[in-house]
């Protein structure tokens, strides 16, 4: 058995119907893969203390009312082990249906349990009047692992007159980051 | 027929290098609270989206116009965070209130525009903030953070609109 391993040569195998199942069931893991990852709206982010960096997120979203692409990258240092400060954010709308508008974008604090930043300055404004914002943000928040700071950007698909008359197909989209130090 | 299982072992080898390749298997590091996307939340009634959070509610009993039925989202954040938001329109003069309810105090901070500072219902710290399209006034009271968001079509709501509709928001539950 084993001297028939050493001798195989694998080109030479016959593609049987069972093989060929086999790669069909491979293939679909595989562009399920592709696809968590093309559409995933969170992500996680580190970096080691006194290194800032950049999270990179990227929302794609379509339904009734609108189709979009959102990238948010938040740009952060932790000072120290226990802290992750925010330095700001940055956004780049794509619109290719619809007229979906931003709202607020949070801080949250989970180590201390607050919601330590909320800015509306774009509230109510059409993504489609954008190609890239970006805010200064400086706060700090508490870390422990498994108390990561997030942050939260919520998009509404359509202005709320539009949602009045259609309400079943609105919808408020979150693209949220969560955020972590890699201790060394 | 004996190389059979080795012919589906080789055909299954390079799933472990692309699931090493796009990150799903990574090397041993820190474990982080997996958070579930809060992603696409759909408007709903706002009796349903009311028996879905169990922080203290308050509804408007007064508003600048008559409004259709509202519509309500209910946004979860990590850590049990919930906001909630509920959309008063008119539609025929292009007119809304939004009044959104955090169960934790909110900090609220604009980069481009002057807070003003008011008191609302006498006794609570709050802004007041004007973006050119909607005007916002937000405190936090008894643990929570109220946001009341108010835009017309013809010209700005003043800040006394949305001070009365603040001193007309009643307790729900």
């Amino acid at each position: 058995m084993i001297r028939n391993f050493e001798n195989l040569n694998i080109w030479a195998l016959p593609l049987n119907k069972y093989l060929f199942a086999i790669l069909l069931v491979s293939l679909g893991l595989f562009s399920l893969i592709i696809a968590h990852y093309a559409y995933a709206n969170y992500d996680f982010c580190g970096a080691r203390p006194g290194t800032y960096s950049s999270c990179n997120n990227y929302m794609s979203f379509q339904d009734a009312l609108a189709y979009a692409e959102h990238r948010m990258i938040d740009t952060f240092r932790p000072p120290d082990p226990y802290h992750i400060t925010f330095i700001m954010t940055s956004w780049y709308p794509k619109v290719y249906r619809g007229a979906p508008i931003y709202t607020c974008y949070w801080i949250m604090d989970n180590f201390n349990s607050r919601m330590i930043y909320r800015n509306c300055d774009y509230n109510g404004r059409y993504l489609n009047d954008y190609s890239n914002i970006t805010i200064s943000t400086g706060v700090t928040a508490g870390y422990y692992p498994g108390r990561d700071p997030t942050t939260t950007l919520e998009i509404r698909n359509a202005d709320p007159f539009t949602c009045a008359s259609r309400p079943w197909d609105c919808r408020v989209y979150a693209q949220a980051s969560s955020f972590y130090v890699i201790w060394p | 027929m004996k190389l059979r299982p080795l012919a589906v072992l080789l055909s299954l080898l390079w799933i472990p290098l692309v699931l090493l390749m796009f990150g799903s298997v990574r090397a041993p590091m820190p474990v982080h609270a997996v958070q579930e996307p809060p992603f696409g939340v759909s408007g709903e009634p706002l009796e349903s989206a009311l028996r879905r959070i169990s922080f203290p509610i308050w509804l408007p009993t007064w508003l600048p116009f008559t409004p259709t039925t509202p519509l309500a989202f209910v946004i979860n954040h990590p850590n049990g965070v919930q906001t909630i938001h509920i959309d008063y329109v008119d539609p025929q003069s292009r007119a809304f209130v939004e009044i959104s309810i955090t169960n934790h105090p909110v900090n609220t901070i604009s980069e481009r525009y002057k807070l003003q500072k008011v008191i609302v219902n006498g006794e609570y710290e709050g802004v007041f903030v004007d973006n050119g399209i909607v005007q916002m006034l937000s405190w936090n009271q008894e643990g929570i953070s109220i946001m009341i968001t108010a835009s017309r079509s013809d010209h700005p709501y003043p800040i006394s609109i949305l001070l009365q509709i603040a001193a007309h928001l009643k307790r729900v539950q």
